[in-house]
This record gives structure tokens, C-alpha cells and sequence, in this order.
């Protein structure tokens, strides 16, 4: 079988590994024949996001105690602050699952899905700088989009990065009308928990 | 930045039933849309090595909306032959009305739209393209996230056999490919995301395009080439990689660090082009070695296993021989000076500092050892005056610093022609700080927060002021008398060994030593931020 990209003729943008400035390198390094070369990353580099954890006092204690014995479990033991709403029916049903660095929370009730995905370590990439926010998510810097009818909220906060996504399974139902239900729902996400609160 | 994707056309392994008659595989270029539909991002970016193609068979990559049967394509119906055939067409960034950063226009299609091998509902697979863990099930979405956080969203699936919070391994059968779509109608397709954690954005969708041309080349077992990984030192890791089918032609080769390709990984490609006499006579070609630098961020006196990779021009990938070997090296030499700190991957990215290969790894109880200073500045700020557009200062927030040669600049990532230039008057009211070191020492510890070594600076009084009774002499007298033997300015970093010595005047924080002078009174720092009101690029 063959691979074929059409009109493909071209060569990489990215910058030749000798065009790099070098590192420091330690003194047992010695010029070679052939300079080891850097070469170009693929997939970025990963880098922690040092977390800035809410104090004791700032903890919805009642959002907490709404959780399933397990929810709650993995929330105290989540590598990142976890936020969750109000809303009882919602909280009731979160399902939280976390990795070395993020936590993620599903939850739903009566046609609306929520999704809250929070990391604690970012992908560093040269050719992404920073982007200017477009939109305030609960006071800060953020974006907003709408992905196959998902809304998407995402900002920095505690340190850490925050993913909201709203989806109904009738995307005219009111949770999913207009941005500005996002925005409240962003703004009504309370600090539950993480294995870093203070307690 | 200009986008130049790069392909080349393969003779590959024969590939089973899967393609049928449909071969070969074809794929236009990265951000190449059907014309009218938008503008595409020619993001040459793999940002899933290693992901697996999110269907189980074969899949057509292509858009719905300006494809047949959509509602701008040229007509036909969505089972239209055409749609199921290649070339693949990537529709990421195509014409939306919402927010998409990292596309051109700043908004567009999220994902990459894929139809199944036939225009069937419920009969094809979606399947999970890595191990990973499910972390939200909608109504018509399923969301997996693997174990390094970049999520993967699979979009309008039937009968899943998942549940949320379920482990799921590489391949693993997610759904049925279908047209479920919140009560709104769709074509029979995937729609396909890949949302990361991405410094200086937040969770953002990335393009997805290339990640599933690797994956879809490597699910049909293409061959990409042969070779060895021979071994490494700390000057090196070396190996060869050739391709029978193209026995003149140089290879990619790609090394992934502490683990095979999954995701997780930090991933290094390089072109094995090296002359090397030992292949000569085995190859009746010569140029096929590679060369690859081992990483400061992993010499840390700890073993690190690396796995090397031919690669093809589509980024299928074949493991070497000898693949994976380890490397051990020892930590650098700590330079002195105090450590402040870089608080966020903004902050590194900003700076163009690359986690692998510019922060070393050092144990905690040398870096608590090390004087603490004020955090590092959040982004380089370069700028020259009006009246001398010869001497380069980086404003470091409280102090300006000399920048005093290109090879200064270059060694912290600042580019001399992007120098904003402000009004003298403004500049000489910000007081001299330490000269920049001539070489930058980036260094993390077990907790991940990443440092700069810097000289300390002269404390400011309360009207932004240097401390009178800062004295640089006194530093520099204390340096020698401290039993250093270099005769340099403290931070001016001129060792030759790449150690750096700088900065031990005013090690301990407020110990008066620092290399100062003094500017002329008032309040510098808010006149500056006036001051970027006349900023203008710089040519040279």
C-alpha cells in the first residue's frame, strides 16, 4: 500500500537543530565529529503547573457533603482544586476520575451533561505563544467556544487550567440557550476539595 | 510564522482487507480545506505521537458540511462514493462562527470530521485511541483522557460500552460510529477532537490532523525503515536508521524519552544523514547516522531509558534494533547566584525555554540551599533608548540590565531586532541592575517549579530607587574574599566552563554587595509603562 500526500512538496518550517542555541553544557562535553544535534520535539513538552491551593475557609462544604462516599474520596485525594456547582441533582452524580496531574468530573441530570476537566500540567510548545483572552470566565482570562453544539468554557485559576463544557441532549433546552447560561454556570462553581486543601 | 507541511510518497507493506480497493492512501496537505470552506492552519504539529487511529477500520477524513450531501457541498447525497474515498482532507478550522484560537481567523471547526469505511450507522467501531481513562459521557459525546491529560473526544457515537470513570485500553471499543447529534441532524461520522493543557492558552483544541494521518499509517502496519539504536554516552545518543525502499535517501528518525511512544513522552525527531564509514560497505550507502544530545533535564545521575524510531514521511513509526537502551549522566555543575522563580509554563513559554533540553534536574536540598529572590520576570521585555539604540537593556520589573553582547541575547532567546525603544528620559530613570549573565542556568527540582540563577540585585527604596548604601565593589570584594578566583564582575558570567560563577554578591539576599548604579529619582517604572505607549519595532 502506498501513501500519497497530494501536493505535498514542500519541506518542514521548523527551525534547522543547528540553528538552536546551545545549552550549557556540562564541562565532560566535548566537540565531536558530528554535533549531536537537538532536533526538533514532537507532541510538546510537558510541564507542571504549581497549584495554588484555596484556603480551608473558602471550601463548600455543602457542595462536599452532597457527593457519593466515592466522589468525595476522589475529590480529597485530586492533585488539583476541584470546583464544583450548586446545583444538588448535579452533585449527586458526579463521577470524578483523576490522573497524576488532573481531575476530571462528569456529571448529569434531566438532559444536561457537565463536564469539568481541570489540569495541573500544560503542554509547552514553541510555536504557541500566548494567546490574548477573549472572553472573562469568572472574573479572569478565558475562552469561550461551542464544539458540535457543546458549550466551552476554559480559564486559569488556582494555578491550574479549567475546562466547563455544557451539552444537552436537546440542544435547544435552556441550559444550553446562550452563552450567558455558560458564564453563570462558570460563575456558580464553588472549591470543594483537592488533596493540597488545607484542613 | 509560515507553515510548510512536509510529505513524501512512500512504497509501504501491503495493507490487508482493511483499504480494499481504495488504495493508496492519500491525504492532502495539513490546513488544506476544501476551498470556500475557511481558512485551515498549516500546523505541521504531531500532538498525539504514538495515538492510535479512533476507528476501528479503515475511516475517510473529510468534511460534512462542504462535503456531498452537506448543506454547502456540491450536491449528492452523504453515501455519495466520493465521500468514501481518499485523499483524506483536513477540516479543522473550517468556517464556524466560534472561538477557536489557534486558528487563523480565530474561529472554526474544532476537530476533524472522519465517516466509517461504508455509510452504515450503528455496524462500524469507534475505539479508544489510547490508554486512558473515560472522564465524560454526554448524549452524544464520549470523552477519554490518557494518563499525561490530553483528552480525546470521540462526537456523535451510538451504544456506547462504556461507562464514565472506566479505564479503557489502546483500541478498545468505545461506540458505534452514527449520526446522534442532540436532536439536530447529522451526517454518519466522527467528530474527532484533541483538547490539551496548552501554556499560554489553557485547555485548547489542537489540530488533529496530522496525529491521525501517524496513527492511520501505523494501524495498517506501514514500514517505515531499518536500523540500530548502538548506544549512548553523555555527549550523545547515537544510532543509524535506513530505508530499503530509498536506500540513497536520509530518514527521520524519532527518540522518546523515559518510555515508548504513547503520549506521554517527551518525543525528539532528527534526520539520520550523518556519514558514517560502517555503513558504507554494509549499506553500499553511507549517510544514515544520528546524532542525538542527551538532555539536561535528564541528567540528573538517575537511569533514563530511550526508545528510537524510524519514521516515515507520514510519521509511521518502526522501533529500532537495540531499542531501548538507558543513559545515566551526571547533574551539571550548579552555577552560584539566587534562584528565582519562573511560576507558570506561561512564563517558560514566554521565554522560549524548552523543559527538556534547557532546565536541569537538581535535588531539592541543593536548590533549598540556594537563595531565594524575587520571582522571574512573566515575559522578556528588550528595549534600547532613543538616544543610544547600541546598548540593550532586558527590564527586569524594579531594575534595567544590560544585555551587553549578541551572544548575551541569544543565550536567553532575546531577539535583538524585536528591541522596543523608549524615551531616554524614561530609561535613565530606571536603576542599573547586574549586567544579564552571559549564559542562562534554568533549573527544576522534585516539585516541578522551574528557576532561573540570578545575580541579586540592590534592594529599592520606597520611591523605586536603588539603596544608597548598595555598593558593587564591596560585592566583588566579597566574592574574592569568598575564595573565588575569577576575576569577573559578579553576573557577568563570562566562565568559560558554561558553569557560570555570578552573583555570589548578594547571595543572601540583602547583603548590600550587588552590582548597581544609581538613576535619577521618580517613579521609573510607571514612566516606562508610559514609555510602551512610543514603543515601536526596531529594525536592524
Amino acid at each position: 500500500m502506498a501513501v500519497v500526500c497530494i501536493a505535498c512538496d514542500s519541506t518542514p518550517s521548523s527551525a534547522p537543530s543547528e540553528l538552536r542555541a546551545a545549552a550549557p553544557a556540562p564541562s565532560d562535553l566535548e566537540a565531536t565529529a558530528a554535533k549531536p544535534s537537538r532536533g526538533t520535539m514532537v507532541g510538546g513538552q510537558s510541564m507542571r503547573r504549581i497549584v495554588a491551593w484555596p484556603d480551608d475557609t473558602q471550601r463548600d462544604d455543602e457542595a462536599r457533603e452532597r457527593l457519593s462516599a466515592q466522589a468525595r474520596t476522589s475529590v480529597d485525594d485530586a492533585p488539583v482544586p476541584v470546583l464544583l456547582p450548586s446545583a444538588p441533582d448535579l452533585v449527586e452524580s458526579a463521577v470524578v476520575t483523576s490522573g497524576a496531574h488532573w481531575t476530571a468530573v462528569s456529571m448529569q441530570a434531566e438532559g444536561l451533561n457537565v463536564s469539568l476537566q481541570i489540569s495541573g500540567q500544560a503542554k509547552i510548545y514553541p510555536h504557541i505563544k500566548p494567546v490574548p483572552a477573549t472572553h472573562s470566565v469568572r472574573g479572569l482570562d478565558g475562552f469561550v467556544t461551542r464544539n458540535e453544539g457543546i458549550w466551552v468554557a476554559s480559564w486559569i485559576e488556582h494555578g491550574v487550567a479549567y475546562d466547563l463544557e455544557l451539552e444537552c441532549a436537546d440542544q435547544e433546552a435552556a441550559a444550553c440557550a446562550d452563552r450567558e447560561a455558560l458564564m453563570n454556570f462558570a460563575e456558580s462553581l464553588q472549591f470543594v476539595g483537592g488533596r493540597g486543601a488545607q484542613r | 510564522m509560515s507553515w510548510r507541511p512536509v510529505f513524501v510518497a512512500l512504497v509501504l507493506a501491503p495493507l490487508p482487507a482493511l483499504a480494499g480497493g481504495l488504495e493508496p492512501f492519500q491525504y492532502m496537505p495539513v490546513g488544506d480545506l476544501v476551498a470556500g470552506s475557511g481558512e485551515g492552519a498549516p500546523d505541521p504539529v504531531v500532538y498525539a505521537p504514538g495515538m492510535r487511529f479512533p476507528m476501528e477500520g479503515a475511516g475517510f477524513a473529510n468534511s460534512q458540511v462542504w462535503g456531498n450531501g452537506g448543506s454547502q457541498g456540491p450536491g449528492g447525497g452523504q453515501c455519495d462514493p466520493v465521500n468514501y474515498n481518499y485523499p483524506w482532507r483536513d477540516n479543522y478550522c473550517e468556517t464556524r462562527t466560534w472561538d477557536m484560537p489557534l486558528c487563523p481567523s480565530g474561529d472554526g471547526h474544532q476537530g476533524q470530521d472522519i465517516r466509517p469505511s461504508t455509510c452504515e450507522t450503528g455496524v462500524h467501531w469507534n475505539v479508544s485511541p489510547a490508554d486512558a481513562t473515560v472522564t465524560n459521557i454526554g448524549s452524544y459525546s464520549v470523552y477519554v483522557t490518557d494518563a499525561a491529560g490530553t483528552r480525546y473526544d470521540i462526537l456523535h457515537g451510538a451504544s456506547n460500552l462504556v461507562s464514565n470513570g472506566q479505564n479503557v485500553a489502546r483500541g478498545e471499543r468505545i461506540n458505534n460510529v452514527s449520526n446522534e447529534f442532540g436532536g439536530t441532524p447529522t451526517t454518519i461520522h466522527m467528530h474527532f477532537n484533541i483538547r490539551q493543557d496548552v501554556a499560554g492558552l489553557g485547555f485548547v483544541y489542537v489540530s488533529p490532523y496530522l496525529s491521525l494521518v501517524a496513527a492511520y499509517e501505523d494501524l495498517f502496519g506501514l514500514t517505515a525503515g531499518v536500523g540500530t539504536l548502538d548506544g549512548t554516552d553523555c555527549m550523545a545518543i547515537e544510532g543509524w536508521s535506513w530505508d530499503p525502499t530509498d536506500p540513497d535517501a536520509a530518514t527521520e528518525v524519532q527518540l522518546s524519552f523515559g518510555g515508548p511512544l504513547d503520549g506521554t513522552t517527551p518525543v525528539v525527531q532528527v534526520t539520520a544523514d550523518i556519514p558514517r564509514d560502517d555503513l558504507c560497505d554494509a549499506l553500499d550507502s553511507c549517510d544514515h547516522g544520528f546524532a542525538v544530545e542527551a538532555p539536561l533535564s535528564l541528567r540528573d545521575g538517575q537511569p533514563h531509558a530511550v526508545h528510537a524510531y524510524a519514521v516515515d514521511g507520514g510519521r509511521s513509526q518502526v522501533e529500532l534494533e537495540e531499542s531501548p537502551i538507558a543513559f545515566e549522566c551526571p547533574p551539571p555543575p550548579v552555577p552560584d547566584g539566587v534562584r528565582r522563580w519562573l511560576a507558570s509554563p506561561e512564563i517558560v513559554s514566554a521565554w522560549d525555554i524548552s523543559p527538556l533540553w534547557d532546565i536541569a534536574t537538581i535535588d531539592q536540598p541543593t536548590i533549598d540551599a540556594i537563595g531565594d529572590d524575587r520571582d522571574f520576570p512573566v515575559e522578556p521585555v528588550l528595549v534600547v533608548s532613543d538616544d543610544d539604540p547600541s546598548t540593550y537593556w532586558l527590564m527586569d520589573p524594579g531594575y534595567r540590565r544590560q544585555v551587553e553582547s549578541a551572544a548575551v541575547a541569544e543565550a536567553w532567546g532575546l531577539s535583538l531586532d524585536d528591541a522596543a525603544v523608549w524615551p531616554a528620559s524614561v530609561l535613565a530613570d530606571v536603576p542599573v541592575g547586574t549586567p544579564v549573565r552571559a549564559e542562562r542556568f534554568l533549573f527544576s527540582g522534585p516539585d516541578g517549579r522551574v528557576y532561573a540563577m540570578d545575580d541579586a540585585q540592590c534592594a529599592l527604596t520606597e520611591d523605586g530607587q536603588l539603596d544608597p548604601d548598595c555598593d558593587l565593589d564591596e560585592g566583588a570584594d566579597e566574592t574574592a574574599d569568598d575564595g573565588g578566583d575569577d576575576a569577573d564582575p559578579p553576573g557577568t558570567g563570562s566562565d568559560s566552563d558554561g558553569a557560570g560563577t555570578g552573583g555570589s554578591a548578594g547571595a543572601d539576599d540583602d547583603s548590600g554587595g550587588c552590582g548597581c548604579r544609581q538613576g535619577a529619582p521618580g517613579g521609573w517604572w510607571f514612566a516606562g509603562l508610559l514609555g510602551l505607549f512610543v514603543i515601536r519595532r526596531r529594525s536592524v
